[in-house]
């Protein structure tokens, strides 16, 4: 770090600027200035960078077209309700979808056991019985068993 | 016209917030009225660009107005404008950046010195053909210097924040906004050919 004369760094006199050393060190900063064209001569730089980007910016005369912001502005809100009723529609198609099946769970419709359709045949011993059902749409064989 | 004037002034920023939460048009013009003047400023000094920090600002506060629901209000409006703007400017750069190099204009050769050491009242055509060039070659050492330490630059010279507030801003720390800030001002100083 480069130093201005022998008692200060220049990022001593770059945070003098900004008014960020401590108090002690500040004062005696500004004390040493009236001695030191030096570091009196860093400062004003520093200063005149700033104050002359900041008037660079000011002539500029930026200022937004409010027409077109406007426009936009329209455009966005109405994308945005678009966005909203969408979301509105989606939603309760969501509860639409979730009462249906809970109707359908609470009456046994989508899960309900269908039952056989038939006992095919069945046999009684003295030890076991045995019974043969078929399912109702699918037809599917069952072999029940129990031993008495 | 007359209403958005009249509100411009009076409104506090939790009653504005409120009201552009509730998506009233005539809020969103007092917001605009208020900040822009800042926002584009800041807009202008990472961008250079007169043209592309007008848009990037209209494009600010659309999206302001969008999710003006996720601003919590744990920090001002404008500190959040800001930041929003911060983020705008710089992926517009890094956008532009994939497409071209970065600007590269020479810095003529004009002695600046003199500059430092002239009256600021002194109107001769002489002093003012000086000023406009040192304007002129300061913006191109500007335009030189890297991302990072312009955003803390630009953050101090335009907005004024402190050490701390950049650091919050750029989530960086106090220390690093001093190096940067001083690491600004020596690159200015060498580009402009003077000796510090």
């Amino acid at each position: 770090m480069k130093k201005t004369c022998r008692r200060y760094m220049t990022e001593d006199i770059s945070r003098f600027v900004d008014n960020e050393l401590s108090q002690d060190r500040y004062y005696e900063l500004a004390k040493h200035l009236h001695r030191c064209p030096d570091c009196s001569r860093l400062v004003d730089q520093y200063k005149t960078l700033s104050i002359k980007f900041n008037e660079h910016a000011d002539h500029k005369n930026l200022k937004i077209d409010t027409a077109a912001l406007k426009q936009n502005f329209v455009h966005a809100t109405q994308s945005s309700q678009k966005r909203l009723s969408g979301n509105i529609y989606l939603k309760l198609a969501s509860i639409a979808a979730i009462l249906m099946i809970s109707l359908f769970w609470f009456q046994g419709g989508i899960f309900r056991s269908t039952g056989p359709s038939a006992i095919v045949t069945s046999v009684d011993t003295e030890f076991s019985s045995v019974m043969i059902i078929e399912t109702q749409k699918k037809r599917h064989t069952i072999i029940w068993f129990s031993e008495t | 016209m007359n209403k958005i004037e009249a509100t411009t002034d009076n409104i506090n920023e939790q009653d504005l917030v409120e009201r552009l939460k509730k998506g009233q048009e005539w809020s969103f013009n007092v917001l605009v009225n208020r900040y822009q003047g800042r926002l584009l400023k800041i807009a202008y000094g990472i961008t250079l660009d007169r043209e592309e920090s007008l848009e990037i600002v209209q494009d600010v506060f659309i999206s302001a107005f969008k999710n003006i629901q996720t601003f919590r209000q744990d920090a001002g409006l404008a500190t959040w404008l800001r930041k929003i703007t911060i983020n705008h400017c710089l992926n517009w750069k890094r956008k532009w950046k994939r497409r071209f190099k970065w600007h590269h204009d020479p810095i003529e050769s004009e002695n600046d010195k003199n500059l430092f050491k002239e009256s600021k009242k002194d109107n001769d055509p002489e002093t003012l053909y000086r000023e406009k060039q040192f304007e002129k070659n300061l913006m191109m050492a500007v335009k030189k210097l890297p991302e990072k330490i312009r955003l803390v630059f630009v953050l101090n010279a335009f907005e004024g924040l402190s050490y701390e507030e950049i650091a919050k801003t750029l989530n960086i720390k106090k220390g690093t906004v001093s190096s940067r800030l001083y690491s600004a001002r020596k690159n200015l100083i060498n580009s402009l050919g003077i000796k510090d």
